[in-house]
């Protein structure tokens, strides 16, 4: 069909599809028995079909690469779109519910695939019903990132739990994201923003972004700027709710040898395994002689390791680890993980046992 | 999904029929049949009928019972719930009902957790909802009101069947799509369960039915799942991996061989793990009897090593039970609501035994169907289970039908042709087509 110069749903400036002959509803019954075809697990995922210059056949398939960004209800795909350039490495794929739509967006990547050669092999669009079968398409762990951009409000109270973003969904989304993946969600109805942001707090799996790491992110920007709903509600001037969450560990079968382990200042993360009640993160003052689990993902097995020790945030710093653990006094380091959390505590070591 | 089969025209709430369950204490000190709204129980140590108390309402149960459960380890509690949107929870030693939960939606699945503290039930709409039962077996005079707490729910799905894992830390629920969740079972249920330990997925059907079987040496036991798709999986739960499919409905269809392709039918009804043995039972929705297949854990291997049918009678299985202590085999086929006949529902029960010995000739197992006067209490027993010590042959077969669609019509997903589909489409405006 793109071959076609007369083809009417192809721009001929551009030569993407024009959105206009892919009207559709803005809604779609997420209830419905789905007549669309499903993975039966997330091993039975065509990702040949789906990132054909990236697995050149079905047969090797390459296993080390996985989806890690899910665009949920991606609309016409303006995020995809962006975050595939800014992201050029990974893997990343929309997931609607409405065929007309999907149907866009496909037409578009492979536009677009075709306009520029060497760009947006990284993203594709499947029609699916991801509040339904969302398991199907990742395994425990796989994302790192998942969107939830201008969703459905469903403004009835007994339409509720037909939202998106609902208390029991969100397990299955903290099961698909590995931990310290990040859920995204934005909207310009106010009363869903509250809702959303009350379903992601009030749940153990989940803790909000700082302000400042929402302030470092590059993809909080487009949020507002690079999806068609969100490019309609800032040319009416329309307000957005946004609330960015983060996936963390709760059931942490705590391994402490050691007598005196020392929450760190500086750690942003607060400490957040919780005690008795339910819905309480429980906040320590720092250097109070508390267990504190730093979270570190490898990011290559997605094994989650913990050390635990209170340090810093995300990337490797000897010094800091070994002033830290100096001035806490901690006299033994416990590390499990994989090939270069090893690496890190062979650094911490020569550190430590260098003369000066 | 209601709304497009009342267009269709073929729903019809009137002619919906329930299959028979049973259940058997874990020690066998009791067994209980319930066939639509009819709760009926024998106790089998003192070999009598048993009259269930209830304070709050009378009839117990309103509409279809359908499911009911005994407490995992000790069985001093029962649980029964339907149609009806009750959830009772019964003492088996005085056969009082302790408490009764009002759910919002009708209830497909009862759980009891290992410790007895739980109760676990799964409504039509997927939510799965836990009722703590503290207090309740100390306070025994007044049936105490008891509220459920939503704690997990798989979306929109008709969950099939609950099971707890038998060291208690996961809760395992099938539903209708073809899922089974594996839930971490946490220790203050109330606050939901929100943390996934995996999902088996490979099912292609829905899944009618779980069992845990477990062996000395492997006491954390391995999942099997019987499914629409008439096959049985067997899974290890903590990375939801498949370990083995067993294509029975494809082998018993054949082991059969009356020739007849009944391939639409061959569902698995329900699965019944053998205690302290590497034995499940399976009932198959066309197979008058049943199959034992052998799983044999060390090699993560399903085989079947047994069918067994049942000629004179067309007996198809709808519930299985047994009892950790003594090597029976309970089966029930039955339904409420028979139609064009003089009984208004109906239960037929069977009882399988010496499936732990096996034929020294072949070395094959070799359990047989005991009769109906070798059932322990005999007639006495089945008068109460069945409504009727004798029932006539006629009477089953006309039954046998209806047993034969029932979990299919109530679980299978509706299939229309493009054309259909194509035709429901043309209302929408939402296709602009070039011409």
């Amino acid at each position: 069909m793109p071959e076609n110069e007369t083809n009417p749903y192809i721009s001929k400036s551009t030569r993407l599809p024009r959105k206009r002959f892919y009207r559709a509803r803005a809604h779609s019954n997420p209830l419905s028995d789905s007549h669309f075809p499903v993975p039966i697990s997330p091993c039975h995922a065509d990702y040949f079909l789906h990132f054909p210059q990236l697995f050149p056949s079905s047969d090797q398939v390459d296993n080390s690469k996985k989806i890690q960004f899910a665009d949920i209800g991606c609309g016409f795909g303006g995020l995809l779109i962006s975050l595939s350039t800014l992201f050029p490495d990974t893997l990343m794929i929309g997931m609607e519910l409405r065929d007309k739509v999907t149907e866009y967006v496909k037409e578009r990547i492979l536009a677009l695939r075709v306009a520029h050669p060497s760009q947006y092999q990284n993203v594709s669009v499947v029609r699916t019903n991801s509040m339904k079968y969302i398991p199907n398409y990742f395994e425990k762990g796989q994302l790192s990132k998942m969107f939830f951009l201008f969703p459905d409000p469903h403004f009835k109270e007994k339409n509720h739990w037909r939202r998106v973003i609902s208390p029991h969904l969100l397990d299955e989304y903290a099961y698909v994201l590995g931990v310290g993946g990040i859920i995204y969600t934005i909207t310009d109805v106010e009363e869903l923003g509250e809702w959303m942001k009350a379903c992601l707090e009030g749940h153990p799996l989940f803790e909000a972004l700082t302000d400042e790491e929402l302030e470092a992110d590059p993809v909080m920007k487009l949020l507002n700027s690079a999806t068609e709903e969100g490019q309609k509600v800032a040319r009416n001037g329309g307000q957005t709710f946004q609330a960015v969450f983060r996936r963390i560990v709760i059931s942490l079968e705590i391994i402490t040898p050691s007598q005196k382990i020392v929450v760190h200042k500086e750690s942003p993360r607060g400490i957040h395994f919780r005690r008795a009640g339910p819905r309480q993160k429980v906040y320590f003052d720092a250097y109070e002689p508390l267990s504190h689990v730093w979270r570190h993902q490898s990011p290559r097995d997605r094994l989650h390791a913990f050390t635990i020790i209170g340090t810093s945030q995300g990337g490797h710093d000897t010094s800091k680890i070994v002033d830290s653990n100096q001035d806490c006094g901690i006299n033994q380091v416990y590390i499990i993980g994989g090939d270069g959390t090893r690496k890190g505590a062979a650094a911490i070591f020569q550190d430590i046992t260098s003369p000066i | 999904m209601e709304e497009t089969t009342m267009e269709e025209g073929d729903y019809n709430r009137d002619l919906e029929v329930s299959p028979a369950l049973i259940a058997v204490h874990p020690s066998q000190y009791s067994v209980a049949v319930a066939v639509g709204s009819d709760l009926r129980v024998f106790d089998l140590q003192s070999g009598c009928p048993v009259s269930l108390v209830d304070d709050t309402s009378e009839p117990l149960h309103k509409d279809s019972i359908r499911a009911i459960h005994y407490g995992a380890k000790k069985g001093n509690l029962f649980v029964s719930a339907g149609d009806d949107k009750l959830v009772k929870i019964w003492n088996t030693d005085s056969w009082r009902c302790i408490c009764t939960v009002s759910s919002e939606k009708r209830v497909s699945a009862v759980a009891i957790s290992n410790d007895g503290l739980f109760v676990c039930f799964a409504d039509k709409f997927g939510v799965v909802w836990v009722v703590d039962l503290d207090g309740l077996l100390e306070n025994q005079t007044s049936p105490s009101k008891k509220k459920a707490v939503p704690i997990l729910a798989h979306y929109c799905s008709i969950i099939t069947s609950l099971e707890y894992s038998p060291d208690g830390r996961f809760i395992v629920s099938a539903d209708r799509d073809f899922k089974i969740r594996v839930t971490v079972f946490p220790k203050k249920p109330l606050d939901g369960a929100h943390e996934i330990k995996s999902f088996c997925l490979g099912h292609t059907k829905f899944v009618s039915c779980l069992a845990f079987v477990c062996a000395s040496d492997y006491p954390e036991g391995f999942l099997l799942s019987g499914s629409g798709d008439s096959t049985v999986r067997l899974w290890d739960i903590t990375s939801g991996s498949l370990l083995d499919t067993c294509e029975i409905g494809a082998e018993a269809a054949f082991l059969e061989s009356n020739g007849k392709e009944e391939e639409c039918c061959t569902a698995i009804t329900n699965l019944c793990a053998i205690p302290n043995s590497s034995l499940v039972a399976v009932a198959i929705q066309s197979l008058s009897g049943i199959v034992f297949l052998r799983c044999n854990l060390s090699d993560k291997t399903l085989s079947i090593a047994k069918v067994i049918s049942i000629m004179e009678e067309a007996f198809i299985p709808t519930s299985l039970g047994t009892s950790s202590s003594t090597k029976l085999l309970w089966m029930v086929t039955g339904i409420s609501n028979l139609q064009g006949s003089d009984f208004t529902s109906l239960a037929r029960v069977k009882v399988v035994s010496g499936f732990d010995k096996t034929n020294p000739d072949s070395g094959e197992l070799d359990p047989i169907v005991l009769e109906d006067n070798d059932i322990p209490h005999g007639m006495q027993l089945l008068e109460k289970l069945q409504g009727s010590a004798s029932i006539e042959k006629a009477v089953i077969s006309a039954a046998a039908e209806t047993v034969k669609t029932t979990m299919r019509n109530t679980l299978i997903k509706k299939q229309y042709s493009a054309d259909k589909r194509e035709f429901r489409k043309r209302g929408r405006n939402d296709r602009k087509i070039i011409k």
